[in-house]
């Protein structure tokens, strides 16, 4: 006998309208708001249809989460009207720490500056001018910094995985990889570091032209090599089913 | 040239010091600095709208307006420079 225990941010189970002449449409013509309605609505209706390990985590609401489990509020580009994000991965924010660690520098390197002597000669409208250029660029280097982070992601949904890389304020990169694709799933968690805090890179072998994928320094790898694989064998028991 | 305008000219010479050309120079080159960080500050702005198509969540707008208020702050940083030094 099989006991499923549910949790409290589980909603009751929806039909799935497998008719529907919305099926395989593309959701770009509608609102940004009706995008994220779409989600939640598509989250509660595939609740039930999910892998158990899956279905009994509790959900996290917090859209600036390295770690997001069946979200609501979020919906990405070239999303399906019928699909469904189940997880949505950034950079764990132990990545960012040496940034972080920079912009602190940057941010009392000026008081040090202001007691040295070689400013002297300068007035202080001048002083003042290059000091707040140094915090304008300094402020600059954060939000890059922080889009960067927050914008690098890597999304599971119930039909494939994306990686969208944003490395940079001029490079953007959008792999994706359908489940039935997938070949192979496994992770390193390399370094004393990571295996204390628990990230680490997870590899994704394709058949497709794109032969790998890859989620860099993600929070908990294991459990998301066993996410995607249950999102696979799930997927490959759907399409057999139909 | 008439007579004022080539006293002005005399005069440019006249006061003409190290010191006074280095300030021309730190504030020519704060001016262009600044210039090209406003660029910058657009095409970052540029990117968020960009990104947040690609991502859609309800913390996009805040993104948004900070991107914007970067952008404004590096415009006023371009009048300080302009218009106070």
């Amino acid at each position: 006998m099989s006991v499923t225990i549910f949790d409290q941010n589980q909603e009751p189970e929806a039909p799935i309208d497998k008719d529907s002449p919305e099926q395989s449409q593309n959701i770009e013509t509608q609102s940004d708001q009706q995008k994220l309605n779409l989600q939640t609505k598509n989250i509660k209706k595939i609740l039930q249809d999910l892998p158990e390990a899956l279905r009994n985590k509790p959900r996290q609401e917090k859209s600036l989460s390295s770690y997001l489990v069946k979200p609501r509020k979020i919906a990405y580009d070239g999303q399906l009207i019928e699909e469904t994000i189940v997880l949505l991965l950034r950079q764990h924010p132990i990545t960012q720490v040496q940034k972080l660690l920079l912009f602190s520098i940057g941010l009392i390197l000026p008081l040090f500056l202001m007691r040295s002597e070689w400013l002297v000669f300068l007035e202080f409208k001048y002083i003042l001018g290059i000091f707040m250029a140094w915090y304008l660029v300094l402020f600059g280097s954060i939000l890059n910094g922080f889009l960067a982070w927050y914008f690098r992601i890597f999304i599971v949904t119930d039909h494939r995985l994306i990686d969208v890389d944003f490395t940079s304020m001029f490079h953007k990169d959008i792999t994706s990889a359908k489940l039935e694709d997938i070949q192979e799933v496994n992770f390193i968690t390399s370094g004393m570091m990571a295996s204390l805090i628990d990230f680490g890179t997870v590899y994704i072998q394709t058949s497709s032209a794109i032969a790998k994928v890859e989620f860099e320094s993600v929070p908990h790898p294991a459990e998301v090599t066993m996410i995607i694989n249950e999102m696979i064998s799930h997927k490959k028991k759907r399409l057999r089913r139909d | 040239m008439d007579n004022t305008n080539f006293n002005l000219f005399i005069n440019l010479f006249e006061n003409f010091n190290i010191n006074n050309l280095f300030m021309l120079l730190l504030k020519l080159s704060l001016i262009i600095g600044s210039l090209f960080y406003i660029a910058l500050a657009v095409v970052t702005v540029r990117q968020i709208t960009i990104m947040k198509k690609t991502l859609i969540t309800e913390t996009n707008p805040v993104i948004t307006i900070i991107g914007f208020v970067h952008l404004a702050a590096a415009c006023i940083l371009l009048a300080y420079f302009l218009l106070i030094l």
